[in-house]
This record gives structure tokens, C-alpha cells and sequence, in this order.
């Protein structure tokens, strides 16, 4: 299925599918349009609207038929697709190459996280119970620079997301500087707060719970431009609700549905467009396509780059998936248990990963593609993650780690500089 | 929507019909006789004769399937019969009763209302404090006090200290205002207590369920003040399940105040339930239950289309 797929959805959505094993060079394939209404299912090939080497044949309904010992294919070009090359049916064609702008590394970073510590009390207070402390983020430090694309990885309770929500103020910082374009917002009250807010903004995970239900996608998007006044009447802020709906390729008619009338890809773009429209400078994007499939997810990737492109965007990219962060980032930090293991510009990492924590990371993500699969050594980490509610002494990875020893159990290890542009956490990494 | 509704009312007939055949069979299995209890009752030495005549008068000799026949057709014709008791038509009875009954349950639920979503939402919003401490108390004393004894102390409290009673004769609100909220404002206020304390919970645990909800964080995330978030996206969404509670109390209330209208001396339908459930009064108890039956369907039929206002994902087909 992998090595040979023999039915052009199956090509696209291997081909839409970003890689662990590949740099970014260009855009991502995507399949284009919507998966087909239910209601009203197209005669003939159900895949024929959206496929790249329709003939008119694809009109009558393909028998799932063998074509190869084991291989069955709904299609009627899954002989020619035997044969060879897709590329010849316009299945392989290779995406316009994404532009992208030269970043220059501009001197003064945009967003500086210095120091940053968020534990959260848990368990009940009062005699006979222990006070018990999550160490959600624990001493973190990074900077992000204005137009970059920083991708933030790590296992689910890495605190990834919680850095993410001490940004947006949405929780408050225990400890540590959080600035913004020179001044920490860590300590500003809601009244300086509310002045940033502006320039902020976020994508959230979810698109189907991050959207009130009883509002229209128009008053979702335009209800910032209201509250902050950006717009001078009401009725422009409809307009440029609907011009804002047409950027992130949604229909202007769409202002009057609510969201649970769209689908899942459909309403991520509504909370891009939403970020959009107080015209932000940073956007914190919390796993904004981990809840989608996979053929939406590169369409949902393709918009945030070509709006990056066109606006000048700086991105905060979480996400657990590595591929995906490959294709999108500029720089990539991981995370583990509240800190940073490593940091380093995107190819660097994935090509030369110094941390054994980052190896072990990349090792366990499959690849889809047999022939590749089959030549990777997988080393599977042992043990489970620790409790952060008791993480371990010294390195926090030292209970997992192939390579530590009685060091790793003392001392706390620093970022320490292991190449250009090049850092990690680690006492046994070395230039 | 409106072949929804159409149909929504059209259900509520078979809802009705069961309750009519309900009521009507257990009445008849429920021992008590009211030819004897209206003719013998007081201990008068009647002839089996007599007590005869009655019962051929009131129909009562006839078998249960054509008294029952006869009932139904006079519910389709809203024909009610004449009380067993008193003679008097069944409809009249209830309806000089029904009014007070209205008035006191409207008034209770704009009292709980007003109470209950401001006090429900507050304690939300400054859950674990002292103010939220605060509403909690009032609304499990709202719970534990009886309504009908917090409107004892209500009027012993007012006789106490304001040598004042509330009048007794029942005066329509279009008549003269006053003197109609002077009687009603006291048990409209004790029941409305204990009313709103079921509503302030709700609205409470309502509230602080959506405030966890996503789309708060949204709304707080591209930086809508927290007083909108509070009252556009937490409120709104918060709402549907106290319209719920706030509708069955409303229902409940028409007939089933019997304590509290005793305290108050009131002429209602709770009064008058009891009275004809005493007197085994046929006609009235099975025109009183038709009566409460028929609001909780209107009722339960008003929320359902309230919500699909409220929530657009709900669209009934």
C-alpha cells in the first residue's frame, strides 16, 4: 500500500503527508476540495471530483478489482497506475515551490521568553495533605525573531502548550520574563495586557470546541474588531469579516453559518482568519492541525506559510508531530518535562540531533514509505514519563536516557552551545 | 420549525389521552365513594334509596367504559362536566381559581429569575470565595427551608412588628394593583425562595462548565474584555439547561402550592385539589390533573422551541 499505492487517493494522501525524512522545498500536495457531501454522494468514481487523472470513464463506478497478487484498487487507471509512473496520469506533479521570504535574523527578537516558570499548585490544601506542585515549565528560555517560524516540540505534558497560554496571558507566568517587543508581559496588568492582546494572537487546537456555538462565523471574527474599535462602523467590520473569509479560502456567504456547519478544515480556517483580523504580529499556533486529516492538514500548513509570506507573520508553532514541524519551521526547540533539551535551526536538528532525547524522538516517528522504514535502526525509549508532579533529580531525562550515568542524576544541565546556531541540554554532548 | 411544532403538539394528544385513562381508571380503583361521602357524611341516616337516586344522577351507575366515553367526549367538546360536589360546572370552579394560581406562579419565577441568574452567575465567577461561599448557603437554606413555613415567619414577622396582615379576599391585579400584590408579593416571595434556589444552582454549575469550555479561551485569546466574554459567550451558553429547570418549577407551581396557599389563605388550584381529592370528586380531580398535564406539555414544548432559539446547532426537523 505504502511502496505502490495503486488508487490516486491513496497517492494523494501519502504525497499530502509531510515528511520526517525530507527538508521542506516546497509547498505540500494537497488534495484539492472537499471530502464529497454524504447526502448527495456522486455517481460513478466518488473520488472523481478531486482527482487529478479523471477520464471520462470515471463516470461509471469502478469495481474494487485485483490488479496485483493482494492488491485491489477501486479505479479505473489502477492498470496504468501498475504500469508506472502516476506522474504521467498529472498524479505526480510537483507543487509550486514555496516562497519563501528571505529571513534575514533581525537583531532585536520579537518575543523573548526568559527564565519562565509555570507550576501549578494541585491537590487539596489544609492539615493532612500534601501541597503537591506540577512543574508545568520550569526554567525556560528562548527568543523568537520577527518573521521567523519557531516549532515547539515535545511530548503530550511537556508544558509546551502551557508556554503557549503564558504568552497569551491566558495563564500567568509563576516566575520569569515574558517580552513582547521589548516589555514583559508577564507583569503587565490587563489594561497594559489589553493593548498587546491585539498583536498576539492564537490558533487553537480544536476547531470544533474553540468556537462559540451560538455565534456566526462573521460575529466570531468581527467581534474583536468591535470590542477594540478597529473598524469605524459595524458594517465595515462585516466587510472585512468577509474579505478575511476569502483569504483563508472560505466563502464571504460563509459569515452567516455557524460553526457547526462547516467542516473540521473549515473551521481552522475560520480561527485563522479570526487571528487574522487584528492584523497580529506574532500568532501562537497550538497544534493547529493535529485534529485534522491529513489531506486538510496540508492545506491548513499551505495557508499558514503563504499568509506568513504575505503579512510577515512570526509564528509560534506547537506541535507534537516532528514532520510537520520540519515542513514549517525556521527554528525548533524541544522540550521534555518542563524544559528545553535542544535548540537549533530546523535541518540542523533533524539532519544532526545531538541530544539523546531529540534522537530518540525522531527515531520513534515513522515514516511512510517501506523502503525507508525498513532501513532505520528504531531504538524505542524505555520507561514511562516521569510524573511532573515529582520529575526526576539532575537531567529530567536521565531516567530514560541510553547514555546517562551517576552525573546525570546530579547536576541540572544547561543549554550549552553545540554547534552554529546550535544548543543543547545535555553533559555528554560535546562539539 | 413550524412543521416541528406542529408536531410537537400533535404528540402532546397521545401524552394526554394516557393520562386521561390514568386518571380516570385509578380514581375509580381508589376507595372512597362521594355519593356517600357527600349524602352519609356527616353521619345523616340516608336510605340506600336515596343514595341510589344520586348516583343514577351523577352517572355514576352506568359501566366505566360509556362513563369514560362520556368523559372523553366532553374533553374533545372542552366540556367538562359539573363537580360531583357542588353542582357548579367544573370549568368555572377552576377557572376563578386559576388566575390567583397563574399570578403567583409568574410572580415566584420572576423572582427566582431575577435572583437566581445574577446570584448563580456571580458565585460562578468568584468561585471559592467567600462570595460564592456566601450564595451557596443561601441557596441550600433556599432548599432545606419549606416554602410554606418561611411564609409562616413572613407573616408572623410582619404582625409582630408592623401590626400588619395581608388582606384575605382575593382582588385581580387590573382591579387594584396594590392591593393584589399586598396578598401575593408573600407567597409569590417564599415560594420564589426556594424556586430560585434550585435555579441559582443550576445557573452556578451551568456557568462554570462553559467558562471551562474552549471557546471562553478563544473569546479571552483575541482579547474580548472579560465582561463580554462573561455575558456574550458564558451566559448565553449557560443558559439552556436553567431555562429547563426554570420552566418544570413554573409547571409544578400551578397545582402544587396546596401548603403554602393554606398558609396564605389563598383561593387556588393547589386548595382546590386537595378539597376534591377529600370529596372524591370525580369530575374535578380528573379536570385538575388534564389541567396540570396540559401545562407541563405547553410547558415542555415552549422550552424545546426556546432552545432552538437560543442554540442554532439544535434545528428540529
Amino acid at each position: 500500500m505504502f511502496a505502490r499505492p495503486l488508487h490516486p487517493y491513496t497517492i494523494g494522501l501519502l504525497r499530502s503527508v509531510p515528511r520526517l525524512d525530507r527538508p521542506r522545498d516546497s509547498r505540500l500536495a494537497t488534495i484539492e476540495g472537499l471530502p464529497p457531501n454524504l447526502l448527495d454522494p456522486p455517481s460513478g468514481c466518488r473520488f472523481a471530483a478531486r482527482c487529478a487523472a479523471k477520464i471520462a470513464l470515471c463516470d461509471s463506478d469502478p469495481g474494487l478489482i485485483e490488479i496485483a497478487p493482494g492488491q485491489r484498487s477501486a479505479c479505473h487507471r489502477a492498470a496504468e497506475l501498475a504500469q508506472g509512473d502516476a506522474a504521467r496520469l498529472g498524479l505526480g506533479t510537483v507543487p509550486p515551490a514555496v516562497a519563501v521570504a528571505a529571513k534575514g535574523q533581525a537583531a532585536r527578537p520579537l518575543l523573548e521568553v526568559v527564565h519562565l516558570k509555570k507550576f501549578f499548585h494541585v491537590g487539596r490544601k489544609g492539615p493532612g495533605h500534601e501541597a503537591l506542585t506540577v512543574r508545568a515549565v520550569n526554567d525556560v528560555s528562548f527568543e523568537v525573531y520577527p518573521g521567523e517560524t519557531v516549532g515547539l516540540v515535545g511530548e503530550s505534558g511537556c508544558g509546551k502548550t502551557t508556554i503557549g497560554r503564558n504568552i497569551l496571558k491566558l495563564d500567568d507566568p509563576t516566575d520569569g520574563e515574558i517580552r513582547f517587543d521589548g516589555r514583559d508581559l508577564a507583569h503587565a496588568s490587563r489594561r497594559q495586557m489589553q493593548a498587546v492582546r491585539r498583536r498576539i494572537q492564537v490558533i487553537f487546537q480544536d476547531p470544533y470546541s474553540s468556537l462559540n456555538p451560538r455565534m456566526t462565523v462573521g460575529q466570531i471574527i468581527a467581534e474583536p474588531l468591535n470590542v477594540y474599535r478597529l473598524e469605524p462602523t459595524r458594517k465595515a467590520s462585516n466587510e472585512r469579516a468577509a474579505d478575511l473569509l476569502g483569504q483563508v479560502g472560505l466563502y464571504p456567504y460563509m459569515a452567516e453559518r455557524y460553526p457547526h456547519e462547516l467542516s473540521g478544515g473549515q473551521r481552522q480556517r475560520v480561527g485563522i482568519a479570526r487571528a487574522l483580523a487584528m492584523k497580529p504580529d506574532v500568532i501562537v499556533c497550538d497544534e493547529p492541525v493535529s485534529a485534522l486529516d491529513v489531506s486538510i492538514q496540508g492545506q491548513i500548513i499551505n495557508l499558514l506559510e503563504d499568509l506568513q509570506g504575505r503579512y510577515g507573520l512570526t509564528y509560534l508553532f506547537i506541535a507534537h508531530d516532528l514532520a510537520v514541524v520540519r515542513h514549517i519551521s525556521d527554528r525548533v526547540i524541544v522540550m521534555y518535562l518542563g524544559r528545553i533539551m535542544e535548540i537549533a535551526s530546523r535541518d540542523t536538528l533533524y539532519d544532526n540531533p545531538q541530544h539523546p532525547y531529540t534522537k530518540a524522538l525522531l527515531d520513534a516517528a515513522p515514516i511512510p514509505d517501506p523502503e525507508v522504514e525498513r532501513t532505520r535502526v528504531t531504538r524505542v525509549l524505555r520507561g514511562e514519563l516521569p510524573s511532573p508532579l515529582n520529575p526526576p533529580s539532575g537531567c529530567v531525562f536521565h531516567t530514560r536516557c541510553p547514555i546517562a550515568d551517576e552525573a546525570c542524576r546530579q547536576v541540572i544541565p544547561e543549554l550549552r552551545r553545540v554547534g552554529s546556531d546550535h544548543h543543547a541540554a545535555c553533559i555528554k554532548v560535546g562539539l | 420549525m413550524l412543521q416541528y411544532t406542529v408536531r410537537r403538539i400533535l404528540l402532546a394528544i397521545p401524552t394526554l389521552l394516557g393520562v386521561a385513562v390514568l386518571i380516570f381508571f385509578m380514581l375509580r380503583v381508589v376507595p372512597g365513594d362521594i355519593v356517600e361521602l357527600k349524602l352519609r357524611g356527616d353521619g345523616a341516616a340516608v336510605s340506600a334509596e336515596t343514595l341510589q337516586v344520586e348516583r343514577v344522577r351523577l352517572g355514576l351507575d352506568k359501566p366505566l367504559s360509556s362513563q369514560f366515553a362520556d368523559w372523553m367526549i366532553g374533553l374533545v367538546t372542552l366540556d367538562f362536566g359539573k363537580s360531583m360536589w357542588t353542582g357548579n360546572p367544573v370549568a368555572h370552579e377552576i377557572a376563578i381559581r386559576l388566575e390567583l394560581s397563574f399570578e403567583v406562579a409568574i410572580l415566584a419565577t420572576v423572582i427566582a429569575v431575577l435572583l437566581a441568574l445574577p446570584l448563580g452567575t456571580i458565585a460562578a465567577l468568584y468561585k471559592d470565595t467567600w462570595i460564592d461561599y456566601v450564595v451557596r448557603v443561601l441557596a441550600i437554606a433556599g432548599l432545606a427551608v419549606p416554602s410554606f413555613w418561611l411564609g409562616m415567619l413572613f407573616i408572623l414577622a410582619l404582625l409582630v412588628y408592623f401590626a400588619w396582615l395581608p388582606p384575605i379576599t382575593f382582588t385581580p391585579i387590573y382591579q387594584d394593583p396594590w392591593a393584589n400584590l399586598a396578598q401575593m408579593i408573600l407567597p409569590a416571595l417564599s415560594v420564589g425562595y426556594r424556586y430560585s434556589a434550585v435555579a441559582t444552582r443550576m445557573t452556578r454549575s451551568s456557568v462554570l462548565e462553559v467558562l471551562k469550555e474552549d471557546y471562553i479561551r478563544t473569546a479571552r485569546a483575541k482579547g474580548v474584555f472579560e465582561r463580554l466574554v462573561v455575558a456574550r459567550h458564558a451566559i448565553r451558553n449557560a443558559l439552556l439547561p436553567v431555562i429547563t429547570v426554570i420552566g418544570l418549577e413554573f409547571a409544578f407551581l400551578i397545582g402544587g402550592l396546596v401548603v403554602t396557599e393554606q398558609v396564605f389563605n389563598l383561593n387556588g388550584i393547589g386548595k382546590l385539589f386537595v378539597q376534591s381529592v377529600t370529596r372524591s370528586d370525580y369530575t374535578m380531580i380528573q379536570a385538575l390533573v388534564m389541567l396540570v398535564a396540559f401545562i407541563f406539555v405547553v410547558v415542555n414544548v415552549a422550552i424545546d422551541l426556546l432552545y432552538a432559539r437560543l442554540d442554532p446547532r439544535i434545528r428540529y426537523q
